[in-house]
């Protein structure tokens, strides 16, 4: 199954690698790119599908406050809650998993295109659907003193930076795309809340620490698909984006202090 | 203890941060490159009783050709040596001896009593063939990794390396070396170099196929051979024939001009057999295909086996040739036909240069056989009788 997703884009990142002059890299670059094009569709309606449950969280939690006793009559209110706004609460779940497969490929692509060694070579002719493509293997695997297929720690001190750079832009990207919470009333943070905090801490260190043993061409290929979710979450969340640069940070559902002559809501 | 009732929001968050879990382990476990190993067994016959020596990975074995069992070792007064738990103890080279080596590289034989072994370590072992013991555990130091045979003429071996070109290390006895040239090249060497009249030929990972002064390292000639190239070249009646991943097999003059070519459906790695005025070759697509070499190439018969192709060479024997495919398919075809006469599935994946061992009465061996090394360190040999594919053993049993 998987060669169906691998063996394209193996042939396509080669055939970029053909056509931007043997550089690996903006071809890896460039196929990033064209892939999370292909998938916004998708990720835009994961990101609509989490900001519509965001938008719910208020009159969910009293719900939860209303009900808390009743939890056959809290489930009817919330699917009622979900109608009236048409949302599906696991709308968001579709385009993940339609997506991932292809940003695994994607990411197997490379090390396929990358092939150092007997094995990996000989799995790579398999994979090559255009015959002219032959010629261009192997790819080049140096970059700016750079060997690709080796791990940071292998390479020269500033291939250092690729690690760092990893770590910062998943960082960056999880705090957007992680979901949300809010705070109980008690304005203690609540227990999903601390978990969407555990992980946007934890994920972007992982990732970090993980990029120290890939090849420095996977970790390029890290960075730039962060970049890519981040872009993409200015274009459609650009409020997210804004509160994420804020102290007061709206995007993790941190009280916000309201306008000067709003009322105060009490809650039921 | 009551159970906590969860609400749908609260089933879908936890269902989010589990999905984000998810991904994160899907993401580590795709991390595991698609093929972590380097290379597959190389094998040699060494002596009278042409016992089999196969490198693979952390080990080096010798093997008897008469049962496939492992060199019993003995001690000084010609018995089996046992360990604690009373076994047998075999001839094994392994990393327990040089901490870290992997071996692809068949061992050669430097002295009387003495082996070479390179290494993917980047280092040159001796080893003392009646005891397997590593004389000097930490090796000389190579420039590069070997993961393929090595050639030698006279005290000289010229070793490829996996990065990094070509290097001759000359022997000096006692287990000591030197670095007598070092032709350096970005890309790789994966396969023996042919030496021949003072000449090292070789064709590397970067399309060219090289010749060389066997004497001093100097560059003789390049020629592009348009795609990459994985194998030895064969020299025939002054002509060496070399195929590339350009899927093209070239004939080439000791000149180091392309004198003919023939293309071929898919990459072709191994190197050709010839035999008569018949060069026999496969691809990388499942297919052989038998050549008329006195006549420009002229294609005599085509084979299509399919599957997923042939890495290693063809084996010409009596009116059979004989391939291993990826598929883990044996076939034995009509050398001048090329029919299939019959065929053997060892259902794992088959990549190294099948081993042909002939008749040989101080050998005790009566019939020609043929030894499979799979990429199955369970199942890591399979021999057959060469004429009617008779299974005579496997190792380990």
């Amino acid at each position: 199954m998987w060669d169906l997703i691998l063996n394209p884009l193996v042939t396509i990142l080669t055939a970029l690698y053909s056509l931007f002059n043997n550089d690996i890299v903006l071809s890896i670059v460039v196929l990033t790119i064209i892939i999370r094009l292909v998938t916004w569709p998708l990720t835009a309606q994961q990101q609509r599908s989490a900001k519509q449950m965001q938008e719910l969280q208020p009159k969910l939690k009293k719900l939860q406050e209303k009900y808390k006793n009743d939890r056959e009559k809290l489930a009817q209110a919330q699917m009622e809650l979900y109608r009236e706004h048409g949302v599906n609460p696991f709308g968001g779940c579709l385009p993940l998993l339609i997506q991932f497969p292809i940003l695994i490929g994607l990411y197997q692509t490379i090390l396929f295109a990358l092939a150092s060694t007997p094995f990996q070579l000989v799995d790579l002719s398999q994979r090559l659907l255009v015959p002219g493509l032959d010629g261009l293997i192997p790819i080049n695997r140096f970059w700016f003193g750079m060997d690709l297929t080796l791990p940071p720690t292998a390479n020269p001190q500033y291939a250092l930076l690729l690690p760092l750079l990893v770590l910062v832009t998943s960082w960056l990207q999880s705090k957007l795309s992680l979901p949300t919470a809010s705070n109980d009333d008690d304005g203690e943070p609540n227990q999903a809340q601390a978990m969407t905090r555990s992980m946007t801490t934890i994920m972007p260190l992982m990732f970090g620490f993980l990029s120290l043993s890939f090849s420095v061409g996977l970790s390029i290929y890290f960075i730039v698909s962060n970049l890519m979710t981040i872009f993409q979450y200015g274009i459609v969340g650009k409020g997210r984006l804004n509160g994420l640069l804020k102290r007061g940070n709206a995007a993790e559902g941190e009280v916000v202090p309201a306008p000067k002559g709003a009322k105060k809501s009490k809650a039921r | 203890m009551t159970g906590e009732i969860l609400t749908p929001s609260q089933s879908f968050s936890r269902m989010r941060l589990l999905g984000a879990l998810l991904i994160v382990i899907l993401v580590a476990a795709a991390c595991v490159s698609p093929r972590i190993d380097v290379s597959w067994a190389s094998m040699t016959t060494l002596g009278d009783n042409q016992n089999i020596f196969i490198a693979f990975k952390d080990r080096v074995l010798q093997i008897s050709p008469i049962n496939g069992a492992g060199i019993p070792l003995l001690n000084s007064q010609g018995e089996e040596r046992v360990d604690e738990q009373g076994n047998v103890r075999t001839w094994v080279v392994s990393n327990q001896q040089v901490e870290g080596a992997q071996f692809f590289s068949a061992p050669l034989l430097i002295e009387e009593n003495t082996l070479l072994l390179p290494a993917y370590n980047e280092r040159l072992y001796t080893v003392d063939l009646s005891t397997a013991r590593v004389n000097n555990t930490n090796g000389e130091a190579i420039p590069g990794g070997v993961i393929t045979n090595a050639a030698y003429v006279d005290n000289v071996y010229y070793l490829p390396l996996i990065h990094g070109g070509v290097v001759a290390m000359e022997y000096l006895g006692e287990d000591q070396f030197t670095e007598k040239w070092h032709f350096e090249l970005d890309d790789g060497v994966w396969s023996a170099p042919l030496v021949a009249d003072g000449v090292v030929y070789f064709g590397a990972i970067d399309h060219n196929l090289y010749a060389l002064d066997a004497e001093t390292g100097e560059e003789l000639w390049r020629v592009d051979l348009e795609g990459g190239i994985g194998s030895t070249p064969r020299l025939y009646n002054d002509r060496l024939y070399v195929g590339s991943f350009s899927r093209k097999l070239f004939v080439i003059s000791l000149n180091g001009e392309i004198v003919d070519e023939f293309s071929t459906d898919h990459w072709i790695w191994g190197t050709p057999a010839i035999a008569g005025n018949t060069a026999y070759i496969a691809d990388l697509g499942g297919s052989v295909y038998a050549l008329d070499i006195s006549d420009d190439l002229n294609l005599i018969w085509r084979k299509d086996l399919g599957g997923r192709g042939i890495r290693a060479n063809p084996l010409v024997y009596e009116d059979i040739v004989l391939v291993a495919s990826r598929d883990g398919l044996v076939y034995w075809l009509d050398r001048n036909t090329g029919e299939e006469i019959f065929n053997r599935n060892l259902e794992v994946e088959l990549l190294a240069d099948p081993l042909l061992i002939e008749p040989s009465e101080e050998a005790g061996i009566t019939d020609a056989m043929v030894v499979i090394a799979t990429t199955d360190i369970n199942r890591l040999l399979v021999a057959y009788q060469f004429d009617n594919g008779l299974k005579l053993w496997t190792h380990p049993r």
